[in-house]
Order: C-alpha cells, then sequence, then structure tokens
C-alpha cells in the first residue's frame, strides 16, 4: 500500500465522520449565521471537505506508521518503502537492492568454424533469460585473436568443439537454481551448434529485499557490531561487504546441547569459551571444481579404486564429492562412484586456532581434510601399480563458499573475542526433494511448471535455521503461480541430512519435515539447513475429469 | 418578498431552488445561481422544506460516509413496486420515518420554530405515464405550512 490514498472509497467511514464533524464545527463557529446541518452547504462543501480532509488524515497516518519503527514492526507491509529506507538508513541499515546472475555458458558446435554470439543473444534454462552484454568472437586458432572479446574454440573430442561466454539475467532477482552442466535453449542458434550448458555454477542473484526482509534484519543493523551475543555476532558479520549477503547464522555457544567443543577436558562438563558459527552464506551451495591428482590403492573386478586427499585449503568445508570423471571427460560425463569420503581434520601451523579434537567438530569447516575414494569403471588397471600409479581427475565438490573467508576474518585479533576461540562450519545440509501434483480441469491451461520451481526454491532456500519445513509454505509458493483452476495434491517432502561424523539420515514426510534432534551428531535446528535445488522439484500434473454439472 | 429584518438570528442555507413561489404550482430549478443572478440564501420554512426534500430525494446508502442519511422512497420507485396509491401511500409512510428521525435528531431547541419539523402528510398523488406526482404538505412547529410537488420519475 502506498502512501497516497488513491480512491476516496477507500477511507475509513469513522475517519470522514470525524473529520466532518470537525469540520462543521470549525466552520460553524467561523461562520455563526450559517446552516450546517443539513442541505446545499452540509452536503456539498462540508460533506465532501471532510472526504477530502479523511484523505489527507490518513496519508498522514500513513505517513507516520512509515515513519514509525513501532509501526513498520508491526505490519512491514504497510510502509512505503522509500519511507522505510530513509527510517533505517539512520541505523545504517540499507536495503539491498537485488543483482542478476552472471556465469558463463560453454558452446558446443559440431564443426570447427569461425562463429559470432551477438549482444543481447538470449540463452534460456527453467524459464530464466540470460543475455549477452557484448559481441563475442569464437576463433578457430588463438593466432586469429584481435580483440579482447575474442575466444578461442578448443576441440573438446568426437568431432565436436568448444568455447565459453559469459552471460547474465535478463532481470533482477534470486536465480540459483543454474548448476553447472544445465542445459541451455539458445534463440538463434548459430550454426552447427550441438548444444550449450552452464560452464560452471552460475553467480546467484539477489531479489530486491521486500518490507518484511528488510525490517528482520533490522536488528542486526541497530545492534553493534562486536563479539557480544549471537544477534551482535551476526551484525559483526554481515557488516562487512563481502559477507552481507549471507542468509544466515546460528551460534552455538556454552549450555547448548550441541556444543561439545567447550568440554575437552577431564571432566565432561562444559567450560565455555568455544563458539561455533553455523553459516548458509548461500542459497544453494557453491560446485567447485578442481583437478586432483588420484593414486591407484586397489583394484577390484570392474575397475580400479583410487583415492586422492583434499587439504584443509583445497575447498574448505566442502560437504562431498559430487563428481569425479577423468580430466578429459565430457563436461556431460556423469563421472564415477565416490565409494568413501573420510573426513579428518588440520590445525596445524602459526596462529590462533580453534580448539578442535575430532573430525565430526572440523566438519564443514576450513580445518577439515578428506581422503575420498572412487570407483574408475575405465580405466585398465593392468599395467598399473598399487599405490604407485596416478592419474589426473576432475573432481567437483559442493560446499557453503566462504567459510574460509569468515573463519578468517573471526580469528582476527582485533576481532576475535579474548576469552576463547570461534569455528565456522557451513550449515549442516538437508538435501532436499520435493515432489508434488497439480490437478488441473479437463480443458485448462498446464501450469507454469518452471515458474513454480522457482518460487518453491526460493521460498526454502531463504530460509535459515528453520528447525521445520510445513508442506503449507510449499503450498503458498505454488498457489501464487497456479490460477482457480489448478489445485496442489500429494506434497511429498524427503530430506537426505549429511552428518557431520560423515553419515546420512533420510527424513520424509507429507506434512512437515522436522529436523530430528540429534545433537550428539551435531544435527537439530539450530544447525540444519534446508537446501532445495530446483532441479529436484518433481511435479506431476493431473487432469480431472468431474462430471459436468453446469 | 423577504426583508433582512427576517435573517436576524435565524441561520442561511444556499437555496438549491430556484424560483420558489409563495403559492401555487410552479416548476422549480434547481440551480445554486442562475446566469442572470446570484445565489440565494434561505431560512426559515422554505429552509426546512429544502432540508424535506433533499433528505427525501437522498437515496438511503448513496451518501457512502453517512450511510444512514436519505429514505427509500426513490428506491421503491425505481424497483417499479409503486404501481397503486396504497403502495406509494405506503412506501411514503415507511420513507418518513427515518427522514423524520434524521431531521429531529439535528435541529436544537433553541432553533426558530418555522425551521424546526413537525411533520409531514402526502395529501394527493397522481399519476402520469413516466411520473409520480406527491404532494406533500409539510408543517413546521410554528403551525406554518408549505406544500412540496415533487414529481418523481418511475422510468429507469
Amino acid at each position: 500500500m502506498g502512501i497516497t490514498v488513491s480512491k476516496l472509497d477507500e477511507l475509513a467511514t469513522t475517519d470522514v465522520t470525524s473529520a466532518l464533524a470537525l469540520v462543521t464545527q470549525l466552520v460553524q463557529e467561523k461562520n455563526p449565521d450559517l446552516d450546517v446541518r443539513r442541505g446545499v452547504l452540509h452536503d456539498l462543501v462540508l460533506y465532501f471537505s471532510a472526504i477530502l480532509a479523511a484523505a489527507k488524515d490518513t496519508e498522514i497516518a500513513r505517513v507516520r506508521s512509515s515513519m514509525s519503527l513501532k509501526a513498520i514492526n508491526a505490519d512491514p507491509t504497510l510502509a512505503d518503502t522509500d519511507l522505510v529506507d530513509a527510517v533505517l538508513s539512520n541505523f545504517r541499515v540499507t536495503r539491498k537492492v537485488g543483482a542478476k546472475a552472471t556465469g558463463q555458458i560453454t558452446i558446443v558446435l559440431d564443426k570447427l568454424l569461425p562463429t559470432t554470439i551477438v549482444a543481447g543473444a538470449r540463452f534460456t534454462t527453467l524459464g530464466q533469460v540470460f543475455i549477452t552484454e557484448r559481441a563475442f568472437a569464437a576463433r578457430t586458432d588463438a593466432a586469429f585473436v584481435v580483440s579482447t572479446d575474442d575466444v578461442v574454440i578448443a576441440e573438446v573430442g568426437a568431432g565436436t568443439y568448444s568455447f565459453t561466454i559469459s552471460v547474465i539475467a535478463e532481470n533482477t532477482g534470486a536465480s540459483d537454481t543454474v548448476l553447472r552442466g544445465t542445459a541451455f535453449a539458445v534463440a538463434i542458434p548459430p550454426a552447427h551448434l550441438s548444444r550449450a550448458f552452464a560452464a560452471a555454477d552460475f553467480v546467484q542473484g539477489t531479489s530486491i529485499e521486500t518490507n518484511q526482509e528488510f525490517i528482520a534484519r533490522f536488528e542486526s543493523g541497530i545492534a553493534a557490531k562486536t563479539w557480544s551475543n549471537r544477534s551482535t555476532i551476526t551484525a559483526l558479520i554481515i557488516d562487512q561487504a563481502q559477507f552481507e549477503d549471507i542468509v544466515g547464522t546460528s551460534i552455538v555457544g556454552m549450555g547448548d546441547a550441541e556444543m561439545f567443543r567447550d568440554q575437552h577436558s577431564l571432566l565432561p562438563i562444559s567450560y565455555g569459551g568455544r563458539t561455533d558459527v553455523y553459516v548458509r552464506s548461500q542459497a544453494l551451495p557453491l560446485s567447485t571444481t578442481k583437478t586432483v591428482t588420484a593414486t591407484l590403492v586397489a583394484t577390484v573386478e570392474n575397475g580400479g579404486v583410487w583415492q586422492f586427499s583434499v587439504a584443509r585449503d583445497d575447498v574448505p568445508g566442502f560437504y562431498e564429492v559430487a563428481r569425479v570423471a577423468l580430466a578429459s571427460a565430457a563436461a556431460t560425463d556423469t563421472g564415477y562412484e565416490v565409494t568413501t569420503t573420510t573426513r579428518s581434520f588440520d590445525i596445524s601451523g602459526t596462529g590462533f586456532k580453534p580448539d578442535i579434537e575430532t573430525a565430526q567438530e572440523a566438519a564443514f569447516s576450513s580445518f577439515q581434510t578428506a581422503t575420498v575414494q572412487f570407483l574408475d569403471t575405465n580405466t585398465s588397471t593392468a599395467a598399473l601399480t598399487i599405490n604407485q600409479s596416478t592419474q589426473s581427475y576432475s573432481v567437483t565438490f559442493r560446499g557453503m563458499p566462504l567459510i574460509s573467508e569468515i573463519q578468517e576474518f573471526l580469528d582476527s585479533r582485533s576481532v576475535r573475542n579474548p576469552a576463547g576461540d570461534v569455528l565456522v562450519r557451513g550449515a549442516v545440509p538437508c538435501f532436499l526433494t520435493v515432489n508434488f501434483s497439480l490437478r488441473k480441469r479437463s480443458g485448462a491451461a498446464d501450469p507454469n511448471v518452471n515458474a513454480i520451481r522457482l518460487a518453491v526454491a526460493a521460498a526454502v532456500n531463504k530460509l535459515e535455521f528453520p528447525g521445520e519445513l510445513h508442506a503449507s509454505l510449499i503450498s503458498d509458493a505454488i498457489q501464487d503461480n497456479l490460477d482457480s483452476s489448478v489445485a496442489i495434491a500429494k506434497i511429498d517432502l524427503l530430506g537426505r541430512i549429511l552428518r557431520p561424523d560423515g553419515t546420512k539420515r533420510i527424513i520424509r514426510d507429507n506434512d512437515v519435515l522436522d529436523i530430528p534432534d540429534e545433537p550428539a551428531l551435531g544435527v537439530s535446528g539450530r544447525t540444519v539447513a534446508f537446501l532445495l535445488d530446483p532441479q529436484n522439484i518433481g511435479i506431476t500434473i493431473e487432469t480431472v475429469d468431474a462430471p459436468t454439472v453446469i | 418578498m423577504s426583508t433582512l429584518a427576517d435573517y436576524i438570528g435565524r441561520t442561511v442555507d444556499v437555496s438549491a431552488f430556484h424560483g420558489v413561489e409563495a403559492t401555487g404550482e410552479v416548476q422549480l430549478r434547481q440551480v445554486l445561481a442562475e446566469t442572470e443572478s446570484s445565489g440565494l440564501v434561505i431560512t426559515g420554512m422554505q429552509k426546512l422544506a429544502q432540508r424535506f426534500v433533499l433528505e427525501f430525494l437522498t437515496d438511503k446508502g448513496s451518501m457512502k460516509y453517512l450511510p444512514a442519511r436519505g429514505g427509500t422512497f426513490l428506491a421503491n420507485a425505481r424497483a417499479g413496486s409503486l404501481r397503486t396509491e396504497v403502495d406509494v401511500f405506503t412506501s411514503f409512510e415507511l420513507a418518513l420515518g427515518s427522514i423524520e428521525s434524521a431531521l429531529l435528531a439535528e435541529e436544537n431547541s433553541t432553533d426558530p420554530d418555522d425551521e424546526r419539523y413537525l411533520f409531514a402528510e402526502l395529501t394527493n398523488i397522481a399519476f402520469t405515464p413516466d411520473h409520480i406526482k406527491l404532494y406533500i404538505t409539510l408543517n413546521s412547529r410554528a403551525k406554518t405550512t408549505r406544500s412540496v410537488i415533487l414529481p418523481i420519475s418511475t422510468l429507469t
């Protein structure tokens, strides 16, 4: 609702009658000879003056509400955005203006020939449009490159060639959906186009903050940016420009059932002085691809078991390995099965380090290390030697970004709590799969499933550490994209929690997905975040053949 | 013809109807000011008559923020339910209840008696193909009367 009264019908009757009484009294006092009770003066002059006066009073009340922190807090939806911006700027909080998603798309051709992608070329996936901001000239050889906008076409194999271009989302807003390998449709395909796909995870866009979200963030804005309590610690973190888009934090400390690091003594009692900061730094985990050297550690009937190590600084705080493939494999190759991931930790070196004694305590932190084994079913092991033969692989990890950076910031001497340590960890992930049916009347148009997927994922992924996920939240997000001829049914929520000890727990429900209370395993509503990739949303369209009544 | 003395100690309203004659049946002009003259102010019995007419001709609910004002007679006329004299008398009496309440509620005991409502009666009815003509006699507390003839269109 805006400040201005746009229609005189939207006023409250009590406001108008009060204004009419006041106007009548004032006019009568000023002109005692006029009859202002009923007649032309009353009906044509005072009555309409009172309506206009009530409209102004209403506008003034709205301005007051918008400028009152108490009123804004009571109902942020009623406040004018410009005024809320102005009021909250007094507390050094500014609205997030949103950003467009960006990324790179690999264009695969089935013939080597120079290709031009014009500025404004459109690429679509999952209902989202991405465009090129400038033209790209793909050259067949590096010798032909003449400008910084030129890219070189590389041979991929199997008679295909590829080059990579940069794109940006057409619209500002949350666009946390495009993962590496996601296929794109090209509006005007270049000659000999074979396919187009995301070269890497896209940098997520962010939505313009609503009043409600802005107010929810307000507390950290007015809080002192110091190491004091949970509000101020969060404020301290998000006050830094590079951390301002963090989705949420959860701080576990002394007295919390999830805190065991403060019991490292002869007696199993809490001594305090330890803080775990669980961070959901963005909506979905970031994929990071690295080339590693793996060693053959065993041979089995259908291939070789290879092993590589992940040092603490390689991919700080990663959750899991999403893909292992030969370095020469095509991007669409799904890779090999990861057989084991054994986590450990490394707190060696100089400088202040948090108190960590177990791999579980270090899981998803920047002190986590790991040894990963996988089964390569392609490479012949006949001529290879166990524990000696090595080979390069392309490995894609998934994890929350910024874990190492936040740890480093909070560990700095000027920031660190002088009475204890802090350990920054990625939120314990609960990877979600959501399935539901949309039942439409025979003859009704199909709903826009891509828009629904995005809406559902956005609704879930903006949650911080909610402890439980309600099907009603899903319904609400779906409903906004449906017309009255389509109904929602059979919502199925399935979650896979990756515990810090490396084990998994599956949870499933139709109504509410509760995070189990397993503090000894590092799993509780304080530590777990729901992560929903739009591609893990299954939508079944059902046609209802109800009998015709009329 | 009124004189200045007629207005001393009284409150005035703007006249909404021009061409009023003390006696006889004349067609009034519903204007606040005419091209040849300025607007008029009224008081006394004529002001009471104007209050009554305005209240009677206001459709109840048509003033959004004063929903109690007005009567129900016009709504009945538009609905086509006034087909006999009995219908008209009944509808008039029903409307008169709320109109009387409104008029009496806004009066003060200090008002001149000829501006205070006493009662109104429907003395005659004339039907034409497209109108119902109401002959209403309005009585003030000063025992003065004023005849008001209202042609109500029955075509919608």
